[in-house]
């Protein structure tokens, strides 16, 4: 059982009133983000979602032919950033009419990086 | 602006079941063929107890409303399971008395001090604020809601919940509770539960209420039989209940056939077998009452799909376990594919590897024993259980060799017709569970014909294993946020956690059983192991006078 004192990206995503969401990583598995993260972040009202990722990364996991993205262009915004080295930020970023969360730490946007890893995360209700 | 640094929580580790959701296409047929007896109803008399219990609280509770109902309950449930208990410990016989009663774990000991001439508290164990190691049940309807209520409320036995109250029905609910009532004394146990002591003399005094009881109490036992076997008229008539009749009645066939066959236990997977070949256990053909067809055809259907379930269990079993030993880890599951057909078919078989897959099949068509021949090691039956075997062992190569021979016997024995026969089952839900006989049956006829046999079973090791499972543990994340990865997806690439056993599916035979058991139509088992049951003279009848009657 987690420690009732850590931080659930699973539940940050699944909280309500949240109408958008960007999501930066270096990383990325698109199964991952459109089977759970994407489904729980529709799920509780959040309609309007973005993904920026490392240009380099995205073509690594499409390259791998393990899974083809369904949704991208569909049901969210895909955005590879191009970088002269990396582009290395982890956050997400939740925006609703009354409320926005910026949860800024160590995770990319894969398992590992959501609670199979050991992360680091600051959250910021603005 | 509010801050909160800290460490990402990991969601919770579970160690799960039917990890590739091969199994649930098997629950979903087993649901449909025995409706209203799941796998933790595993007394018929508690579908006459519970009813009684609602029914006489309304006539004799000073107060009614939900708290006393829970509070009283609570205790009578306890009172009702301590009577069985020590009913079996005087006898020593836990299959006709305490056995599969509600908290029978923490229960035994309770009796044993209560025989030792000790008097209890009923609150002591039954108190939803009971010390968890005394407490008998957390659910707070105990039993009947944890288990039972579902399957009552189905049956229109019962309604209602621990929210807004439990109810009887004015039909079934009234009418067991009123068979019941006569047979024992209500008043003596409900002031035993309102006094909340109870010692030996007492308990001895409420034999009644064992769940033998039923067998003596032909009012009540006629009353269940009518309810089981849709056998009611007018409101008591439940039509939707055919299915579990017929099952019920296939059941008590097969004891009958067999009962002739000395020393031939009953039990689910000998059944199965049956209904699997359409063979009893001596080679003689099983020719069902055309009233029985169907319900032989679906669990032949049910048979066939969960030796479906064992062939791809197994081969993800002797997979991962393999791997384990070997570190645990592959950078990806294209990496794994190729481990696997190199480390399990290569080595053993290299003709297989080179040889096309309708070649394999044919071959396999032209040895496979006749369907009859169910006792053959070389049968699918057979090659299920040697597979389950050589896991006990651990030998992960057998395993594997005997998974991809049962997929191909399975493959060679298909017909061209519907594999689900006359179950409906919607695209959707296969597409949820893609690991299924209608999937075989597919693969078999397009993607597959194209590969060789090292090819086809890295297809099977990438598709039928870590994909399938990926996905299965994907969705679980998604809905319960619970982790329940065998092999997890980590930056590095895959890591092994546990190899889980590939197992037959509960599928409620055992439960069914044990209902015509305490009904009075079959005899206790011989041999408890083996489940080794007789059928009665009240059992012949039953079935004479059911398959007349329909």
């Amino acid at each position: 059982m987690p420690d009732a004192d850590e931080l659930s990206l699973y539940r940050e995503i699944h909280s309500r009133g949240y109408e958008a969401s960007i999501i930066g990583t270096y990383s990325l598995d698109f199964q991952f983000y459109e089977r759970v993260v994407l489904r729980r972040l529709q799920s509780s009202g959040c309609r309007h979602n973005i993904v920026l990722a490392d240009a380099k990364q995205c073509a690594k996991a499409l390259g791998s032919n393990e899974f083809y993205p369904r949704f991208c262009g569909l049901d969210y915004t895909l955005l590879p950033v191009q970088s002269a080295l990396s582009f290395h930020p982890k956050f997400i970023f939740l925006l609703g009419r009354r409320k926005s969360r910026l949860i800024l730490g160590s995770h990319n946007l894969t398992a590992s990086g959501f609670g199979l890893n050991r992360e680091i995360t600051t959250a910021f209700d603005i | 602006m509010a801050i909160q640094t800290d460490w990402v929580s990991s969601a919770q580790a579970i160690t799960g079941r039917d990890h590739l959701a091969v199994q649930a296409v098997s629950e979903h047929l087993y649901a449909t063929l025995l409706p209203g007896i799941t796998n933790v109803t595993d007394r018929a008399r508690c579908y006459s107890f519970y009813p009684w219990f609602i029914w006489k609280f309304d006539q004799v509770a000073r107060k009614k409303n939900i708290d006393e109902l829970v509070r009283l309950f609570r205790r009578g449930e306890c009172l009702h399971s301590l009577i069985g208990i020590t009913h079996e410990l005087d006898t020593q016989n836990e299959w006709a008395h305490g056995g599969g009663l509600v908290g029978r774990d923490t229960l035994v000991a309770v009796a044993r001090k209560v025989r030792e001439g000790k008097t209890i508290r009923l609150s002591q164990y039954s108190s939803v604020d009971a010390e968890p190691e005394d407490r008998y049940f957390k659910n707070k309807l105990g039993g009947l809601g944890q288990y039972y209520l579902g399957p009552l409320k189905e049956l229109e036995v019962l309604d209602g919940d621990v929210r807004t109250g439990v109810r009887y029905t004015s039909e079934w609910g009234t009418t067991l509770a009123r068979v019941y009532d006569r047979a024992v004394d209500g008043n003596a146990f409900f002031e035993i539960v309102r006094k909340d002591q109870v010692n030996l003399v007492d308990i001895r005094s409420l034999r009644s209420f064992c769940p033998c009881g039923l067998r003596k109490n032909h009012p009540e036992r006629d009353t269940l039989v009518d309810l089981l076997f849709c056998r009611g008229q007018g409101d008591l008539k439940h039509e939707i209940g055919v299915e579990r009749r017929n099952t019920l009645l296939l059941l008590l066939d097969f004891a009958r056939r067999t009962g002739k066959m000395a020393g031939t236990p009953i039990n689910p997977q000998l059944f199965l077998s049956g209904c699997y070949s359409q063979f009893l256990p001596d080679g003689s053909p099983w020719a069902v009452h055309s009233l029985l067809e169907k319900a032989a055809e679906g669990w032949c259907i049910y048979q066939r799909q969960e030796l479906l379930a064992i062939a791809v269990q197994g081969m993800f079993w002797g997979g991962l376990a393999a791997l384990l030993l070997e570190g645990g880890y592959v950078p990806d599951i294209k990496s794994y594919a190729i481990w696997f057909q190199r480390h399990f078919v290569s080595p053993s078989d290299p003709h297989f590897a080179g040889t096309s897959f309708a070649e394999i099949t044919e071959v396999r068509k032209a040895s496979q024993p006749l369907h009859s021949n169910w006792q053959s090691p070389d049968h699918e039956l057979g090659l299920a259980e040697d597979l389950l075997e050589a896991q006990k062992q651990n030998d992960c190569s057998a395993v594997v060799s005997l998974s991809i021979k049962l997929l191909t016997s399975l493959i060679a024995r298909q017909t061209s017709g519907s594999p689900y026969g006359r179950f409906e089952i919607s695209d959707g839900f296969f597409e949820m569970y893609r690991i299924n006989l209608a999937s075989l049956q597919r693969f078999s006829g397009d993607t597959w014909t194209s590969l060789n046999g090292g090819e086809w079973v890295e297809w099977l090791a990438a598709n039928w294993g870590i994909r399938t499972h990926l996905r299965v543990a994907l969705r679980k994340l998604r809905h319960q946020t619970q982790d329940s990865f065998r092999i997890v997806p980590l930056d590095d690439g895959l890591h092994v956690r546990e190899a889980p056993v590939a197992k037959w599916s509960s599928s409620r035979l055992t439960q069914a059983l044990r209902f015509l058991y305490d009904l009075g139509a079959l005899d206790a088992p011989t041999d408890i192991e083996n489940g080794s049951y007789a059928l009665t003279e009240f059992g012949a009848d039953l079935l004479e006078s059911e398959l007349a009657r329909c």
